[in-house]
């Protein structure tokens, strides 16, 4: 039937070889019954029947008389049910044990009443069932935030934001707010709206002067979460999102070097050359809780040092105009030397009678810099971070990760020292994103609730009416015992408790988990290409931070949108009358001078 | 349908005890496997996201339909075309030539559209994009057909066969059909040739106890390397780097690699253990696909090594037509080179398996200018052209990292320092020599292959840059504690040392010796047990083949 004209020898690489020819002739038929020796499928048999009864006996045994996990296998994983139940049965006793091991049962999700585990599930559970409606309309959620990531990749490709035009003439005594442009991203949907906008009145009516080119006038938003922003992805998304609409005002705050190894910033390149020491305020190790604005202290008897320097690519991050070095006076301190490009380098001494809030201000040309801040011996310094800016009318983002944080964990902040430090940043909006580590605690929302409130209480100590805006955190999904990745059930307690915080605080609330499609949303992301979710179940890929950074903006500009509907028409004036923020006085503070 | 599922077990038991029942009437046999490979291909589990509904099983009948027809259209015209009258030899030739080229644009029109229609669309807004122009191009929400680069490639290489006149038509439809759909290497290989499985339904099944043995040990190996040293390193560890790499230290990041070096092969060659052991179990021999890949000594023997179905398939329907060896060294390294791209492609459409298919084709072509070069004193002339070509090397490296990949200055000059540094020390490593010598040239084409995964793996150019920038950013931050289990470290070492160090023979001979000894019972008692352990292990269930996506 076979037969070859040529044949290879053994060669050694795939393509090094002649071509081997063979011609089959498949015409003649040799087909017909076959006969095979006896005793061909006794051990196969014998096999089948084995297994058969390894699984038969799951089903044989009796159930286990034990309880939590080893009854209920499908809110933990497998492993930890048969060792609970092993442990609380030991003996022959924990045969029935073998029963949580049953590969198939009838369980049925209490969510949506179906079986969990469906065999053949794309003939049987999709088409028999109709269970496939329902999986469509999940898939197709997932399918609208792929787009959204793939068109935000798309768009990254931008170099450069279009500056804002800066107003050359003064606004005039009975000028009035004109109606809001239209704007391409105003036509995309929301997801989500956010709940009580008009919290944010006063944001608004900061990105309204910025909008109209007000001279000085920038919008700083500064954005706690946990590890949900690290990375600076989150908030890198609604940072290029809000500048390349209102303008780039520049990165905003950085700290002086790296908390954890995650910590990295869109639009800043940074060198930490010789590490800081530093104490970060989840581990408490601060007793005077002067932690700086970002919850991180840096150390250093001298030597330290990080370099800051603008970005080269992308748009975010290109110019900077004035440095702002956050850092203490201390008993003892030592000198902090700071150096801009290629200029001199300033020596700040840090010596104090006592631990005080100091600012240091470097004002150069709007354009590509690198400045480099390090500890100069004479005695120990500590310093929280550096401030980047331009002075051009735009938006500032800043990212304020504490990664690995529990909310209550910025209840370690000096009150006074923590007013100080957001006097001096002058906010026009707080965001907080806090929630990922509660979930892993042991406490009753109660307890929750009142800890937040602490929180946002003691942030707005200084400015009560600082627009504040509570973002609920990500959905956090777990295998349940049939292999789906369902929504760990704390998430939409935890999602609860911070509604109803923002609403007793009078803050703005975005429902991130009801915005990413709810219940089992990190499975879908997880599984989608590209992968939205982490496989950690509990945090987003860079294309997931897009998608959720993009989801937020768009609500944020829905109620702009609104806001702007609201005002068109009255005085533009007006609009610098809502209090202003920061209002509070500095009160350990030495003044802000000009680099030579 | 996975093949580690209890799905696939609810399926298989019955389908080999009827088909064993019916090896004495051919025709039913044949028949019930075409039913049971069309059900399997059609019952899937329930993923994210979703898998294409069972209508798409039209595809694979229309393309089974297409070249029986196709190559029996073909087959008419030999007596003509192998005859002497001119007029009617032309005749014939065109005749023949048509029907080929239906099954051509039939076939990889198929694969073309579902595959590569939004790569396409997406390559030309990048070079719209490029030139300047504003266009915008529809994303199509195309749901990739199961299995369609690998029954595309057995259907076509029937029809070509044929064609050639290396091989007579199937007169038999069911025939056909079930070399067609045959599920155990439906829908991620091996890729069967007509002429390997055909033959195999002109005669008698071949059932022995032997086959069965051997079909249940290498279900059994296949079981433990897709599930153990594939899915769960997966899921402990690979995914989550891959997912957001910027929270991993350059160490994790490597060790990254390595995890999906032994992931992709692990999946890859169990899923193909457990099609090569089903079908020995149902009578049929399916061609082996890999052979220790991660000991090869130079990248040549790799590709020899795996997924040879694919490779070979790519030699011997487009490096030979080309011209294969013969020709100039230029025409020979464009052959080369091309195959290997397309090699590469074959595996994904986008921008980073363009980058991977190039990196291996020029590898390739490095591979055997290597080993074909004049080797002898040092000239002026040759040191200015070594030179010369490092100088370019390394331009061309820092160009594509900071253009395509996007990566800073450092980054870039220091991928290009190592390009060019791995290049000499191949280029000035002896070809043979002692065991030493060889030991490096395994461990060099080995890492060659890890750090070339990145772009396999990454889900895009973006994760790709962030990989390499990790890996370049040579961070102080080791590997952190607590990130990596102690059984996970356990399984990578053993994984990688048992592929990397073990020669396969030995190793294969001997534990089949040990369990050809066990009886049936303890055999089904061992997959019970591994089935229990995958059950414990991944409670998120199995996971679909790597390949499928392909």
């Amino acid at each position: 039937m076979t037969s070859r004209t040529a044949t290879a020898d053994e060669h050694e690489g795939l393509l090094d070889g002649e071509e081997r020819k063979v011609k089959v002739d498949l015409t003649r038929d040799e087909e017909h019954a076959a006969s095979y020796p006896p005793g061909t499928f006794r051990k196969v048999i014998g096999a089948i029947v084995g297994l058969g009864l390894a699984i038969g006996l799951t089903y044989a045994v009796p159930a286990p008389q034990v309880s939590t996990a080893a009854e209920e296998p499908e809110k933990g994983s497998l492993a930890a049910a048969l060792v609970a139940c092993f442990a609380a049965q030991p003996g022959l006793a924990g045969s029935s044990c073998l029963h949580l091991a049953r590969p198939w049962t009838l369980a049925t999700d209490p969510d949506t009443g179906e079986y969990k585990y469906v065999p053949f599930w794309n003939l049987i559970g999709r088409e028999l069932l109709g269970m496939g409606q329902k999986a469509e309309v999940a898939d197709a959620e997932v399918k609208e935030a792929i787009a959204v990531a793939r068109a935000e990749a798309e768009k990254a490709e931008v170099e450069e934001f279009k500056e804002v035009e800066v107003r050359a003439t003064p606004v005039q005594e009975d000028e009035k707010v004109p109606p809001l442009a239209p704007h391409e991203d105003d036509a995309e949907p929301v997801e989500v709206p956010l709940e009580r906008p008009e919290a944010l009145d006063r944001f608004y009516a900061a990105l309204t002067r910025t909008q109209l080119g007000l001279p000085g006038a920038i919008t700083r938003a500064m954005h706690y979460g946990d590890s949900a922003i690290g990375n600076d992805g989150i908030t890198g998304a609604i940072r290029s999102k809000l500048q390349a609409r209102f303008g780039d005002a520049g990165h905003g705050f950085h700290l002086l070097g790296q908390p954890n190894a995650s910590y990295r910033h869109q639009g800043v390149r940074f060198d930490e050359r010789s590490q800081w020491q530093h104490c970060f305020i989840i581990f408490d190790c601060k007793k005077d809780g002067y932690y700086g604005l970002g919850g991180t202290t840096f150390e250093s008897a001298g030597g330290a040092e990080i370099r800051l320097s603008t970005a080269q690519k992308g748009p975010m991050g290109r110019k900077v105009a004035r440095y702002e070095v956050w850092y203490a006076g201390l008993p003892k301190g030592g000198k902090l030397r700071l150096k801009l490009d290629e200029q001199e380098p300033v020596e700040l001494e840090t010596a104090a009678d006592q631990l005080e809030d100091r600012w240091h201000v470097i004002e150069t040309d709007d354009g590509e810099h690198t400045l480099s801040v390090r500890a100069a011996g004479g005695g120990k310094v500590r310093a929280y971070g550096v401030a980047m800016e331009r002075s051009v009318p735009g938006v500032v983002y800043d990212e304020m990760s504490q990664i690995g944080a529990l909310t209550r964990r910025l209840l370690n902040f000096d009150a006074e020292h923590l007013q100080r430090q957001l006097a001096r940043r002058d906010p026009d909006l707080l965001v907080l994103m806090f929630g990922g580590n509660d979930m892993n605690t042991q406490g009753t929302m109660e307890k929750y609730r009142a800890e937040y409130s602490s929180v946002i209480q003691l942030f707005r100590k200084g400015d009560p009416q600082l627009p504040c805006l509570v973002m609920a955190p990500l959905d956090h999904g777990e295998r349940d015992g049939s292999g789906k990745i369902v929504t760990r059930p704390i998430v939409t307690k935890l999602v609860q408790a911070q509604r109803e915080v923002a609403q007793a605080e009078g803050c703005a609330f975005f429902d991130t988990y009801e915005a990413m499609g709810g219940s089992g949303s990190m499975g879908r992301w997880v599984r989608s290409s590209p992968a939205l979710g982490a496989g950690d179940l509990s945090h987003l890929t860079h294309h997931g931070h897009k998608v959720v950074g993009s989801m937020l903006y768009r609500s944020l500009m829905q109620g702009y949108a609104d806001y702007r509907q609201r005002i068109a028409g009255t005085p533009v004036k007006a609009l610098s009358e809502a209090p202003a923020s920061g209002s509070q006085p500095v009160k350990a503070d030495t003044p802000s001078d000009a680099a030579p | 349908m996975l093949f580690v599922s209890f799905d696939f077990l609810l399926f298989i038991v019955p389908v080999l005890l009827i088909s064993w029942g019916l090896s004495h009437v051919p025709v039913l046999r044949v028949l019930f496997l075409i039913a049971a490979s069309y059900f399997f291909y059609m019952a899937g589990p329930e993923t994210d996201p979703l898998q294409p509904p069972w209508y798409y099983v039209g595809l694979l009948l229309l393309s089974t339909v297409l070249d029986y027809v196709c190559s029996r259209q073909i087959w008419q015209q030999r007596e003509a075309f192998e005859g002497k009258d001119a007029r009617a030899k032309t005749a014939a030739t065109r005749t023949r030539n048509f029907w080929l080229g239906v099954s051509l644009v039939g076939n990889l029109g198929l694969l073309g559209y579902f595959k590569y229609t939004n790569f396409f669309l997406g390559v030309f807004s990048d070079v719209a994009h490029a030139l300047g122009m504003s266009v915008v191009v529809p994303h199509l929400e195309l749901l990739l057909p199961i299995g369609i680069s690998f029954y595309t490639f057995q259907t076509l290489s029937y029809t070509i066969d044929v064609w050639r006149g290396r091989l007579t038509p199937e007169p038999n439809f069911r025939k056909f059909a079930l070399f067609v759909v045959f599920f155990p290497q439906l829908v991620a290989g091996p890729i069967v040739r007509a002429h390997e499985f055909l033959p195999q339904l002109h005669r008698p099944p071949r059932l022995s106890a032997e086959a069965m043995t051997r079909g249940m040990y290498r279900v059994l190996i296949g079981v433990a390397k897709k599930a153990i040293l594939g899915d769960w390193i997966a899921s402990q560890f690979t995914d989550a780097v891959f997912n957001a790499p910027e929270n991993y230290t350059s160490l994790e990041i490597l060790l990254s690699l390595y995890a999906f070096t032994l992931q992709l092969y692990a999946d890859f060659s169990g899923y193909t253990d457990i099609a090569i052991g089903v079908a020995l179990m149902l009578g049929f021999v399916l061609p082996e696909n890999f052979e220790r890949p991660y000991q090869a000594k130079n990248l040549g023997e790799f590709w020899r090594r795996w997924h040879m179905t694919l490779s070979t398939w790519l030699r011997d329907y487009v490096f030979f037509p080309l011209g294969g060896s013969k020709g100039s060294p230029g025409r020979v390294y464009f052959n080369l080179w091309l195959t290997m791209f397309l090699v590469g492609m074959w595996h994904g459409a986008s921008w980073n398996f363009v980058l991977y298919s190039n990196i291996h084709a020029l590898a390739m072509v490095f591979n055997r200018w290597n080993r074909l070069r004049k080797r002898g004193a040092a000239t002026a002339k040759t040191r200015a052209m070594w030179v010369t070509g490092m100088l370019l090397l390394f331009g061309a490296v820092v160009g594509l990292s900071s253009s395509v990949l996007q990566l800073g200055q450092p980054e870039s000059l220091g991928l290009a320092g190592f390009a060019v540094l791995m290049f000499l020390i191949v280029a000035r490593l002896p070809e043979t020599g002692t065991a030493w010598n060889t030991a490096l040239h395994v461990l060099l084409t080995f890492h060659f292959t890890v750090l070339s995964r990145v772009f396999f793996r990454a889900d895009d150019l973006d994760t790709s840059r962030k990989m390499i920038a990790g890996l370049l950013r040579f961070d102080a931050h080791g590997i952190r504690d607590g990130l990596i289990t102690p059984a996970v470290w356990a399984v990578l070492l053993f994984g990688i040392g048992y592929h990397l160090l073990t020669p396969k023979g030995l190793v294969d001979r001997e534990s089949y010796a040990v369990f050809r000894r066990l009886p049936g019972p303890v055999i089904g008692l061992l997959l019970a047990l591994l089935g229990l352990a995958v059950h414990l292990l991944l409670s998120s269930g199995p996971r679909a083949n790597i390949y499928f996506q392909f």
